[in-house]
């Protein structure tokens, strides 16, 4: 009662649930790597897929089990949408988007369970995901296609006179892919957990300092929090699958490019 | 006699098939999820911001680089912002045609 008395008075910092705590320090020259509730949210991540992978396919029985079945919705969601958008040759890098969506869509889901942390709130791990891709694009690209890659930074049908500047704005606009990549999957939890943290403070705000009847004013916040949260768990799978389906709309590129 | 009895029948059958077939679709319509209109339009605004926003940071940052190097400071970073400006929003256009092309076929 004390806590939620002086979290009502100064108001609890929404902020605070993104901090890192170190695990386990470890430094390596002038370099802080240590293990923090961030790296040990991702170890879990990936058991996680692991366990979920491993119960999936432990039986490999043709009328599935619930677990072979969700391993078999997942593969068959990542290889429709790989097919749809980068054709067959795409699905050589099944591999990459897999793991990219099943990672970033359970450090989403992991991250709303209440006192979990959330990995892909931190821009810079979202950034690195996204630097990953656009390291796959270029690559891929130029050892694909060579210099006919280049092609893609020169669209046709432009008059020689604004080229030059055209050019120029589509090398901007291929450097800020890997930004947007990682912004939008960033902001879109940070905004989100904010959200739903200053609902709930709201709650107990109201409740401990209305006196009497005014008390039931609090209800109001409530019903909001227990609408953010379905929102929030479509947000999660959403923003996975946008990134997976961007990314593999990004190695369309690199295969096919001047399109 | 019986032929046409017979042929009449089979009528009736498939009559009753498609009258069943449009039933089920019209209960499959009914029960199909819609997605949240708000949550879905919240992660398009997003989107759109992000696409925008990356393109002026691009824009400035390599501006800023360039200035850094050939010690023109800040007149680079003013063309870089500017032109990042306009990639914002050829990417803006461009994410805008592609969603109500995917609009367009759904």
């Amino acid at each position: 009662m004390s806590v939620a008395v002086e979290a009502a008075k100064s108001g609890p910092d929404p902020i605070k649930q993104f901090e890192l705590h170190s695990m386990m320090d470890l430094h390596i020259g002038k370099y802080d790597i240590s293990f923090t509730n961030s790296s040990f949210m991702m170890v879990v991540g990936v058991l996680a897929i692991c366990l979920f992978l491993f119960l999936g396919t432990r039986k490999g029985s043709l009328i599935p089990g619930r677990f072979q079945s969700l391993a078999e919705i997942s593969y068959e969601f990542v290889a429709d949408m790989i097919k749809s958008t980068a054709g067959r040759e795409g699905l050589k890098f099944f591999p990459f988007i897999y793991a990219l969506f099943m990672f970033i869509l359970f450090a989403n889901v992991l991250g709303l369970i209440p006192f979990l942390f959330t990995t892909t709130s931190h821009i810079i791990v979202t950034f690195a995901l996204a630097l990953m891709v656009m390291t796959t694009v270029l690559v891929v690209g130029i050892w694909k296609n060579g210099f006919k890659f280049l092609k893609l930074f020169v669209p046709s049908g432009v008059p020689i006179v604004i080229l030059p500047l055209v050019v120029l704005l589509e090398i901007i606009s291929f450097i800020s892919r890997p930004f947007s990549h990682g912004i939008r999957l960033w902001a879109n939890m940070l905004a989100g957990h904010i959200m739903l943290k200053l609902f709930a403070a709201f709650i107990i705000m109201m409740f401990a300092g209305l006196a009497g009847v005014a008390k039931i004013g609090a209800v109001a916040p409530f019903i909001m929090v227990v609408a953010l949260t379905p929102l929030e768990i479509l947000v999660a799978f959403l923003q996975a699958y946008v990134f997976a389906i961007l990314t593999s709309v990004y190695i369309n590129d690199a295969l096919h490019p001047g399109h | 006699m019986s032929k046409g009895k017979k042929s009449s029948s089979n009528r009736d059958h498939t009559d009753a098939l498609e009258a069943l077939g449009d039933k089920v679709k019209a209960a499959q319509e009914a029960h199909d999820p819609q997605v949240d209109e708000e949550a879905a339009g919240w992660a398009v605004g997003i989107r759109y911001a992000s696409e925008f926003s990356a393109a002026v940071i691009v824009g400035g940052g390599l501006g800023a680089i360039v200035d850094h190097f050939a010690k023109t400071t800040p007149w680079v970073l003013l063309v870089g912002i500017v032109l990042g400006f306009i990639a914002g929003t050829r990417n803006i256009v461009r994410l805008a045609k592609e969603m109500s092309e995917e609009d367009g076929e759904s």
